[in-house]
């Protein structure tokens, strides 16, 4: 039995940034607007066990081997521990979480989650991983960042205090008014701090964010041109590698051994169970999602669902196997894509993959296909042609 | 039907002078209408029209007028269009009259299309009543503009009507005058009939209904028509006018306008200029002035997605039963496939078609630039006529190319002679009389290659008087011109929809400024892009697209994989509406280019 990977979705921050796309909420406005109550984390974590309750058995997923759990928000260590260790204990009690699982949390760097990793530590969760972004002040107050460079390392040095042998930094660049120095100062800085992952994102503008609705009026000075962004991320490469790091994914980045298994199972297109406002599920060809804002998360559970989509063709499945694993430098292979969708993607695909191979963006190795560094680059430009 | 009860008369004007606006005043002292009908103008029917306020098609009312004399008259209305990619149709118009109302606006004047709608009134000898129109605006100057009827066009000062149309003032003075001035119309009811085809559409019950002026003899539902220059032959179904609403009449004698169905196939069938008459026993001579449409610009139109060249093919044989001014025919380009050339009027006509064929048939399309006709004289004397770039034959085999000139009338206050001669000499013209008009007006005669007035000319002529320019133009003959072929070359492979043919003098700047902003308008790829601009073998001008080197979705994680497949969907929903042209996805404003390029330059 292929074992599971479990998605919990908190979507409490302290403050909303202006970059940010995810299903997130300042926590202050929900209480204002009565969204939520006093009560707001017992009550969100009440519905997220119905949920995973309801799911299990409905799906007949109880009992069902699980290798991940992770904790993604929002900021899940703005949540109490013990709610936390609350869901935890619901997931023990119906899957049979397996010895050696990843059970990852996403935590912002600020004295009040630090507290919180020594109890999260107990609670079972084993990987943290903490949204610094960038080590500069003005780097951090331009993202709209709540925190400074050197809270986030203070938050580094707590997680390792409390046990963690596992932590991921979360780093950006490309911020307004960046220069390629400071970049790569920011990657220095992480780099010194040892963590075991690393995920280093250039910063993507976002319709439906504040700073998307100032790059449509043309507002949001000092992003840098191609030559400097290109610049940046071969500068993170180059030391990333030099430091040891290897890069798996377009963006991520790790020590030998600790690949981030949650994600690499949604780039493998492998199934989850998804709890939490707005949470994705992938389980058995179908794609359901719960309600986004967490208030009417709360009032439907029982049945959270706000909308589902069935992948019927093998076409379907196959574009998707692609869209998705190209993302990692291993890349696809063309016979566990055949035996999981049950369809030679050579069928569909040949003629996508020669037009690629002769542009340059893809390669072939044995009986994989990848992404070479130029189609890395230019992975959009790629995808786009599986679906 | 006493002839000596009916009137039948036009309104003619130079664009916005107040046209509509009087017949409006007209329809409702005639109580052609209720007062909420009134609401808008009723002639300019048609959605595009109303848009546009301009009336295209021609139409036609039939209306009751009781005069101050106690006796009752019928009026017939005929409206003409106002713009002059429609002159034929404005003279077809005339015809079916015997007198005219000449609207000149108080404050501005007589202006160019005053003068060229007067003059066709007067080469069809109609009385013309002439009216000055928008007396109560204060900056109106009613003595000038008598004095300007007088010297320019010859009329008797003292038979100036002033009226304001927007308020009713002096409108009833007009209905007396038009039953005392024009003369009732003449005709022999025994005759064989004579009918002259005035306007045509397309009903998709009735099939193409003509809108007709009896001259001689009758016509009534059940007779066999014939029209003499097609050669169709129909059996009428039903007569009927506009009252202004549609109303079936027993039959139409001389002197009388309505309409008639005969289960027409299409509008082509029933060409404005046609004269009906009967089948058993025709009439020896139509009635002279029929002329085919002749299309004077023509320009490439396909499918953006070349799956929809059937869809397109059926839009426009739909599109020309109800226009048939506009001509087309296959063809195939080596960038675009399968299309269409496609003749129009003019631009306004163009514009007019692509905004049907969109809005109706919900294509979108890819129109080439437009281009006039050229005449290649080959060396062995032969001459040809082209319509398209892409057809102009090997230089070595041409003697010399000639294209189509016009004759332009400008009349322009004084002031502002030196710029608009100033702006004929960049458009190549060359003048051919000079007069003053009266003390501040100023009419300029030239001939003007027809392909430098096409695109901006008259929006240029506006700039260069603040406003007070005004133009009219007809088609006067084609003149051998130093034009070459403008060949785009994109990654050193020539795209035959870009070719232009353009005057020599102006291909360098042109081929600069359309490198330029093809430049702007083809999105990056991921190699290089040359854009080149030559004639012959030789380069005059080249712009590089560099290549797209980035394209990444850094951040891709979590569980919502649908969404992350609608970003790339919507990503290349983009491309599609692109124009694969070898290996560069072109988008469809770049074929469009070389008009904006011609609006922009000089």
């Amino acid at each position: 039995m292929t074992p599971l990977s479990i998605y919990i979705h908190i979507p409490f921050c302290i403050h909303k940034c202006g970059y940010c796309d995810f299903n997130s909420y300042a926590l202050e406005g929900l209480l204002e607007k009565g969204h939520v109550g006093e009560d707001w984390a017992a009550a969100y974590a009440g519905a997220a066990i119905r949920d995973i309750e309801s799911r299990a058995s409905a799906l007949g997923l109880a009992g069902m081997p699980v290798e991940t759990v992770f904790f993604g928000g929002g900021t899940p260590s703005l949540f109490p521990a013990p709610e936390t260790a609350r869901i935890l204990r619901s997931l023990r009690e119906r899957f049979e979480i397996l010895p050696g699982a990843e059970i990852a949390l996403e935590a912002n760097p600020g004295a009040a989650e630090s507290g919180r990793f020594a109890a999260l530590r107990e609670a079972g969760v084993n990987r943290i991983s903490i949204g610094m972004q960038s080590f500069s002040d003005t780097a951090l107050r331009r993202l709209e960042r709540v925190h400074t460079g050197e809270d986030a390392r203070e938050a580094f040095r707590s997680a390792r205090r409390a046990g963690f042998e596992n932590i991921s930094l979360d780093l950006m660049f490309g911020i307004p008014h960046q220069g390629l120095d400071e970049a790569a100062a920011d990657v220095e800085s992480a780099i010194d701090l040892g963590p075991e992952h690393l995920s280093a994102y250039e910063l993507t503008i976002e319709s439906g964010t504040n700073f998307g609705a100032l790059h449509a009026r043309g507002e949001l000075g000092g992003l840098p041109d191609e030559d400097t962004a290109l610049a940046m991320w071969e500068m993170r490469d180059r030391l990333l590698s030099a430091a040891g790091y290897e890069r798996y994914e377009i963006s991520n980045f790790a020590r030998p051994g600790f690949k981030c298994r949650h994600n690499l199972n949604y780039w493998r297109r492998g199934e989850y169970l998804g709890a939490g406002a707005g949470a994705h599920s992938f389980i058995a060809g179908r794609r359901f999602w719960n309600h986004a804002r967490p208030d009417h998360y709360i009032k439907a559970s029982g049945d959270p669902t706000a909308g589902k989509e069935i992948i019927d063709s093998a076409e379907k499945a196959i574009g998707e196997t692609f869209m998705l694993g190209l993302r990692l430098t291993d890349g696809v292979s063309l016979d566990e894509a055949a035996r999981s969708c049950g369809a030679d993607p050579e069928e569909i695909f040949g003629g996508v993959f020669s037009e690629l191979i002769e542009s340059g963006l893809l390669e072939r190795a044995g009986r994989t296909l990848r992404l070479t560094p130029k189609g890395l680059l230019l992975a959009n430009q790629v995808l786009q042609k599986f679906i | 039907m006493n002839l000596n009860l009916i009137r039948n008369f036009s309104i003619i004007a130079h664009i916005d002078h107040g046209k509509s606006t009087l017949a409006d005043r007209i329809l409702e002292i005639t109580d052609a209408l209720s007062d909420r009908e009134m609401s808008s103008q009723v002639l300019d029917s048609m959605d595009l029209e109303q848009e546009r306020g301009i009336t295209i098609k021609a139409a036609s009312v039939r209306l009751n007028y009781r005069a101050a004399s106690g006796d009752s008259y019928i009026f017939n209305l005929i409206d003409t269009p106002g713009h002059v990619d429609f002159h034929y149709e404005v003279s077809r118009s005339l015809t079916a009259c015997e007198g005219a109302l000449l609207i000149v606006d108080a404050t501005q004047g007589i202006q160019a299309q005053t003068l060229a709608n007067a003059y066709l009134a007067l080469e069809q000898d109609l009385v013309i009543i002439p009216v000055i129109n928008k007396i109560d605006l204060p900056s109106a100057d009613v003595d000038r503009v008598i004095a300007q009827i007088v010297e320019v066009l010859g009329l008797d000062g003292a038979e100036c009507l002033a009226v304001s149309a927007k308020r009713g003032t002096g409108v009833p003075e007009v209905l007396e005058a038009i039953i005392e001035r024009i003369p009732p119309p003449g005709g022999d009811p025994a005759a064989s009939p004579r009918a002259l085809i005035i306007d045509s559409w397309f009903d998709s019950y009735q099939g193409a209904v003509p809108l007709i002026r009896v001259f001689d003899g009758t016509i009534k539902k059940g007779d066999h028509i014939r029209f003499m220059a097609t050669g169709g032959e129909y059996q009428v179904l039903s007569t009927a006018a506009f009252l202004p609403h549609l109303a079936e009449l027993d039959s139409l004698g001389p002197g009388e306008v309505g309409l008639l169905t005969a289960a027409i196939r299409e509008v082509s069938d029933t060409r404005v200029g046609d004269t009906v008459t009967s089948a058993a026993s025709p009439a020896s001579e139509p009635i002279p002035g029929f002329k085919e449409p002749m299309a004077m610009v023509y320009s490439g139109l396909y499918a953006a997605d070349s799956g929809d060249f059937e869809n397109l093919r059926t839009a426009l044989d739909k599109l020309h039963l109800n226009d048939s001014a506009f001509t087309f025919e296959p063809e195939t380009s080596g960038a675009l496939g399968f299309g269409f050339r496609c003749g129009f009027l003019g631009l306004l006509h163009m514009d007019i078609i692509r905004e049907r064929l969109e809005r109706e048939y919900d294509l979108t399309l890819i129109f080439t630039a437009p281009t006039v006709v050229y005449r290649v004289v080959m060396n062995s004397g032969e001459a040809i006529e082209i319509d398209s770039p892409a057809r102009l034959p090997e230089l070595s085999r041409v003697d010399h190319i000639e294209e189509p000139y016009i004759l332009g009338t400008i009349l322009v206050p004084s002031d502002y002679v030196g710029p608009v001669m100033k702006l004929c000499q960049e458009k190549r013209g060359t003048q051919r009389t000079m007069k003053y008009l009266d003390t501040q007006t100023v009419e300029l005669i030239y001939e003007l290659p027809f392909s430098e007035i096409l695109f901006d000319f008259h929006d240029k002529l506006k700039s260069v008087t603040r406003g007070y320019g005004s133009f009219d133009y007809e088609h006067l003959a084609f003149r051998p011109s130093e034009v070459v072929k403008l060949d785009i070359l994109l990654n050193d492979q020539p795209v035959d929809a870009f070719s232009s043919i353009i005057h020599k003098e102006k291909a360098y700047y042109h081929g600069r400024a359309l490198t330029g902003r093809m430049r702007k308008l083809i999105p990056r790829q991921m190699f290089e892009v040359s854009i080149q601009a030559a004639i012959g073998n030789r380069v005059i001008a080249r712009e590089t697209i560099k290549a797209l080197r980035k394209d990444v979705t850094a951040k891709c994680y979590g569980g919502d994989i649908t969404r992350k497949r609608k970003l790339l969907e919507k990503q290349k929903e983009g491309k599609k509406r692109m124009k694969s042209i070898g290996t560069v996805e072109v988008p469809q404003e770049a074929f469009m280019a070389v008009l904006e390029v011609n609006k922009e330059g000089s």
